[in-house]
């Protein structure tokens, strides 16, 4: 009757010790799954090399591209996007998913800018006031810099340019 | 049989609590792998290319037009980027 008894022990633990094992191993997928499933967020990193592209293209060697400001006189030369070899659109998109905004300005004024420029789908800009205080992923990436350049007249002037990637879909868990 | 029955009361509550550790340290480990994984992202600063480099060229750009104006004016271009660029 004991030797029963214990038979009987034995199975529950054997069921206990097999239901422990699938919570274990429920939990290192569930662990592995949280992890490797979200993914990488690189729109920082692409924020920031948009940035530097434009900025190539607005000075180089330290002075203003003459297609945009020639004798100290903005030029009516807009076709941005194509003279940076810049494409805002994708194959892989339904619509853009970049925003730029460039703003010039002289030094001596830095209220009003000389030129400014925008290209791109300017619904994202929602996105950057809205983080202003605190990032989130599922926003729009922002990154807004300035630096200072001189043109061939040697006037000074102060570019800001904000820079805004979107992508949420692959580079945040929706 | 009371003395065994005793130890068989003991035995369960220990593996009860067995059980309640085991399952408190997963949850554990799935809320920072949760933690971890919210965090996750790609920093120039992490890459192991030249693109660290690209952090600078805006500095570089900067640096040059004061080398070629003579650094006319560099104080005030200075505090104006330093305000915009924090």
């Amino acid at each position: 009757m004991n030797l029963i008894k214990n038979k009987r022990g034995d199975k529950i633990l054997s069921v206990y010790w097999f239901l422990i094992l699938l919570v274990v191993a429920g939990g290192v997928f569930a662990m592995v799954y949280v992890f490797y499933g979200t993914p990488y967020d690189v729109r920082g990193v692409e924020a920031r090399i948009l940035t530097n592209q434009i900025a190539d293209c607005i000075s180089y060697n330290g002075k203003i591209n003459s297609d945009l400001i020639s004798n100290g006189i903005p030029t009516t030369n807009r076709n941005f996007l194509e003279s940076c070899h810049l494409n805002f659109n994708s194959t892989e998109w339904d619509n853009q998913q970049y925003y730029s905004e460039i703003y010039i300005y002289n030094l001596d004024n830095l209220d009003s800018p000389i030129i400014d420029i925008n290209k791109g789908n300017n619904n994202w800009l929602t996105s950057c006031a809205i983080q202003e205080n605190k990032s989130q992923n599922r926003l729009a990436t922002c990154l807004q810099r300035s630096f200072y350049s001189i043109d061939d007249k040697d006037n000074q002037y102060i570019i800001k340019i904000l820079s805004v990637v979107r992508k949420t879909e692959k580079n945040a868990k929706i | 049989m009371l003395k065994y029955k005793k130890g068989q009361t003991g035995e369960t509550v220990a593996w009860l609590i067995a059980t309640l550790v085991i399952i408190g340290i997963l949850i554990l480990f799935i809320y920072v792998s949760v933690l971890m994984a919210n965090v996750k992202g790609v920093s120039i600063g992490n890459l192991q290319t030249d693109l660290a480099k690209e952090s600078q060229v805006l500095a570089e750009k900067t640096n040059l037009s004061n080398v070629i104006m003579t650094n006319k004016n560099k104080d005030t271009i200075d505090n104006i980027l330093k305000n915009e660029n924090k």
